[in-house]
């Protein structure tokens, strides 16, 4: 172990150099100056996405991307970089398959969609035929060291996967039952959580992932519990519209249920987020999202649900978190109850009276999880 | 001898695109561009709070978001008789803009300029594209240096989205009824700030490098021309009711106004349910695998029965601003010019916000009605359709760019402009290079191709020799 001393001076010559792997693990930096060891190889497959998480990671305020591909990663495959396209850019792939086995990390961004056996998403072209999403993330993904889903759809289909499901999306765990997938959820996930994940990887192995495979060290905590508007909440200050400056519980916060770190991270270059915009938090790292977490805004006698369903606005204060709750975590519900929750919002919110179209949801995303081994 | 090509996939675009081209003695003879995902987001709205729909929609793209949030808006806000208070316009344009410019940077850098200048010897740039690059080594070691510069700037466009959006991509700045972010110094401070920093790399840094470019490749500014139909829905509306970008139309070099009436979507060569040439009003979206014909999930929206071409270019013909080419590097040109155009404007309408004025107006007229949404997006004309029914989308269609560039072939086999315009380029490299520029020009987005291939099928058509 590193004395509190030793690891100052580490990290000033590593701060010198500017190099990251120096200021870290000294050995493993002379190692990559030497050859001996490569930079963390990492290859990214995009399904049924909108990309929206490759544009989020380049909004990476630290570090750079030329400090992440220079010193970081070594970042393969990615076809929304490559300068080689066509079978050049498919080749890289491929060796990286066949010559790294259990050395790379596979990303995967975006729905695997499974309808007509995932022939309604080809991804790749070999020999004259057309390779389906699902087939090359399973083939890519069952020899890598970490397979890492980001974004909604990736992690638990997201968009992609909402009422009616016209696709049959689902998330990469569910196509992939043999291994642990590592879950960056958000839509799209803050690039603050794709490369800390990342980084964590490189140097200290697998993180601690709660029981939706998410890294503890970002959806540890939900963002009600941080909410710069909790104040607010606790005193039964709520807005009646959207734009407002209270609390936003009542028109259709997901806070409570949501489990990220925005309220402390903020996003681009951490001046604004969701909340902070005057707009409910939508639920979007959560399993479920966007059916649970719908209609986004609650402004409305009636809720309209996907499913056909409507529910009075009377009943759905607390009502469908709540369900969302019962269907996300469990505890949440209880917390609410024992929290100060005032009285005259309970009074008008925990009677639930419909439930069906939760259940017709919830057929799409069945969270097979696997049990920590290690 | 006609020889094929397949080429899967095209990189640098968003989300997967498969060229088929059918050569002859290195030129190309015939074309097939098509999309391999379908995600079905027009049946997923249906049923849906007609007040999600510009979150919902922005999640068909993840480069464009805000311009499915504004054009979502605007349907909803037609339908719903909602009226925008004039802050409410501004900050929505801001935010926009602020996309717009973060769109054409990346686009610029990331996309289109890895065609023409050398990497460093670094993953993702490795294995390098060598044929027909033609910077000295010394250009290539500043273009690479622009090229992360480039990265960072564009995070300060997302950044300045997010002053009035919450975060980027997909903001929640933009409802139905205006903005919700309220106007203060701050906000504008700090919006103004990153916009300043931005407008000092486009002049110092972007315009340079892509005059650089054209200097490099004269040819390709008139390489890879459309067919000559233009068209433009306009957006950017100001408080008085003018906008920056008008609406019009061209058709074989004939200008006329533009009305949404004329838009028809047909399906004779995707894969859906055949139905004829209909209006988006009128047509659904029925996903059929099977159907003989198909090769591409893109439907092939017509204007008055033809294919027209949108974008930068496109934008800046119909605003009669002077273009340099109508090829590849002309609209490469064409979007650089915008760039700055609108950086610029974004400074006039900030000074015209008022602190402490409404943004947002929720009052609505009623509670059903029909709402057509139109604004020029980055890569061209978007439209949505909506049908609400007591809050309620009933009916939602979604007109593209990538569509209305790339989409389908018509009932009547006429290619769109996208593949057209690569048709006769002389190839000398192995894995089409040359088409490859040409196609990135146009900024293709096949996530917002909403509607997509199956390879069996492809081979199937018959190609006309």
């Amino acid at each position: 172990m590193l004395s509190r001393r030793d690891f100052l001076k580490l990290a000033v010559k590593g701060a010198v150099l500017g190099n990251f792997y120096q200021l870290i693990t000294p050995p493993l930096a002379e190692a990559v100056a030497a050859g001996e060891v490569k930079k963390l190889p990492v290859v990214m497959i995009e399904t049924g996405t909108c990309t929206g998480d490759s544009i989020s990671l380049d909004n990476i305020w630290t570090p750079t991307f030329s400090d992440i591909l220079t010193n970081i990663v070594d970042w393969r495959y990615d076809w929304t970089m490559n300068q080689v396209q066509g079978d050049a850019a498919y080749r890289i792939l491929q060796d990286t398959y066949e010559k790294l086995p259990s050395e790379y990390i596979l990303i995967v961004q975006g729905s695997m969609i499974q309808r007509d056996d995932g022939h309604y998403n080809h991804v790749a072209y070999e020999d004259g035929r057309l390779i389906t999403g699902i087939d090359l993330v399973r083939r890519i993904g069952l020899k890598a060291k970490y397979v890492v889903a980001i974004g909604s759809c990736a992690t638990y289909g997201g968009p992609v996967a909402g009422y009616p499901n016209p696709t049959q999306a689902t998330g990469v765990q569910n196509i992939l039952p043999e291994r642990r997938v590592i879950n960056v959820s958000g839509c799209p996930a803050h690039p603050d959580w794709i490369m800390g994940t990342l980084l964590h990887l490189a140097l200290y192995g697998e993180p601690e992932l709660e029981k939706f495979g998410r890294p503890k060290l970002f959806y540890g905590e939900t963002i009600h519990n941080r909410c710069p508007r909790r104040a607010d909440y606790d005193q039964g200050i709520f807005a009646t519209d959207i734009g407002q400056k209270e609390c936003l519980f009542r028109v259709g916060c997901k806070g409570p249920v949501t489990y990220a770190d925005c309220p402390i991270r903020r996003w681009n270059d951490r001046f604004n987020w969701p909340i902070g915009c005057n707009t409910p938090c939508i639920g979007c790292t959560e399993p479920g999202y966007p059916d649970l977490m719908s209609p986004f805004t609650v402004h409305l006698p009636d809720i309209p649900f996907p499913g056909g369903t409507k529910v009075n606005t009377d009943s759905i204060g607390l009502g469908v978190l709540g369900l969302t709750s019962v269907a996300i975590t469990g505890h949440v519900v209880t917390s609410l109850a024992k929290g100060r929750l005032q009285k005259n919002l309970l009074r008008s919110s925990v009677k639930v009276q419909h439930r069906p179209a939760i259940k017709k949801v919830n057929t799409y995303h069945q969270y097979r999880l696997k049990k920590t081994k290690n | 001898m006609l020889q094929k090509k397949t080429i899967f996939p095209v990189t640098r675009i968003h989300n997967p695109m498969l060229l088929e081209a059918w050569l002859e003695n290195g030129e190309i003879k015939d074309a097939y561009i098509s999309d391999t995902l379908y995600r079905g987001f027009e049946q997923i709205l249906i049923g849906r709070s007609a007040m999600d729909m510009p979150y919902y929609t922005q999640r068909i793209c993840g480069i464009c978001s805000s311009a499915h949030a504004i054009t979502a808006a605007l349907a909803v806000e037609q339908a719903l008789g909602m009226q925008v208070p004039p802050n409410g316009l501004l900050i929505r344009n801001l935010i926009l803009a602020s996309d717009f410019i973060q769109n054409h940077i990346r686009h610029l850098y990331l996309y289109t300029m890895p065609d023409y200048f050398r990497g460093p010897d670094l993953a993702p740039f490795i294995p390098h594209s060598e044929s027909d690059l033609r910077l000295t080594s010394q250009e290539n070691t500043i273009m690479t240096e622009h090229y992360f510069k480039a990265l960072e700037i564009s995070r300060d466009a997302h950044a300045a989205f997010a002053v009035f959006g919450g975060k980027a991509p997909h903001g929640h700045g933009i409802v139905p009824g205006g903005a919700s972010m309220e106007v203060d110094a701050d906000k504008v401070n700090r919006y103004r700030g990153y916009m300043m920093m931005i407008l000092g790399f486009i002049d110092d840094v972007l315009l340079p490098d892509v005059t650089l470019i054209m200097e490099r490749y004269p040819e390709y500014i008139d390489l890879g021309k459309g067919i000559g139909n233009y068209l433009s829905v306009g957006g950017f509306p100001s408080p008085e009711g003018s906008t920056l970008y008008p609406q019009g139309v061209i058709l074989q070099g004939k200008r006329e106004s533009f009305s949404e009436k004329h838009v028809t979507e047909d399906v004779t060569y995707a894969w859906y349910k055949p139905h004829g040439p209909l209006h988006p009003m009128e047509e659904d979206t029925v996903p059929d695998r099977s159907q003989a014909k198909g090769y591409t999930w893109v439907k092939s929206p017509r204007y008055r029965g033809q294919p027209v071409e949108v974008g930068p270019l496109a934008r800046a013909i119909i605003n009669k601003e002077e273009v340099l080419g109508h090829g590849a590097l002309g609209r490469t040109w064409a979007r650089a010019i915008e760039l700055k155009k609108i950086a610029v404007t974004t400074l006039e309408w900030l000074n015209r916000l008022e602190p402490g004025a409404e943004t947002l107006d929720r009052k609505m007229g009623q509670d059903s009605g029909v709402g057509i949404g139109l604004h020029e997006a980055m890569r061209g004309a978007l439209g949505h359709w909506i049908l609400v029914e007591n809050m309620r989308v009933k009916h939602y269609q979604i007109v593209t760019p990538s569509a209305l560039n790339f989409g389908a072939r018509d009932e009547t086999g006429t290619p769109s402009v996208g593949e057209t315009s690569i048709l006769g380029l002389k190839i000398q490299s192995e894995d089409l290079k040359e088409a490859g520029r040409v196609i990135r020009s146009f900024d293709p987005c096949f996530s917002c191709s909403v509607h997509i291939i199956d390879g069996e099928k492809i081979r199937a058509l018959e190609i006309p020799v």
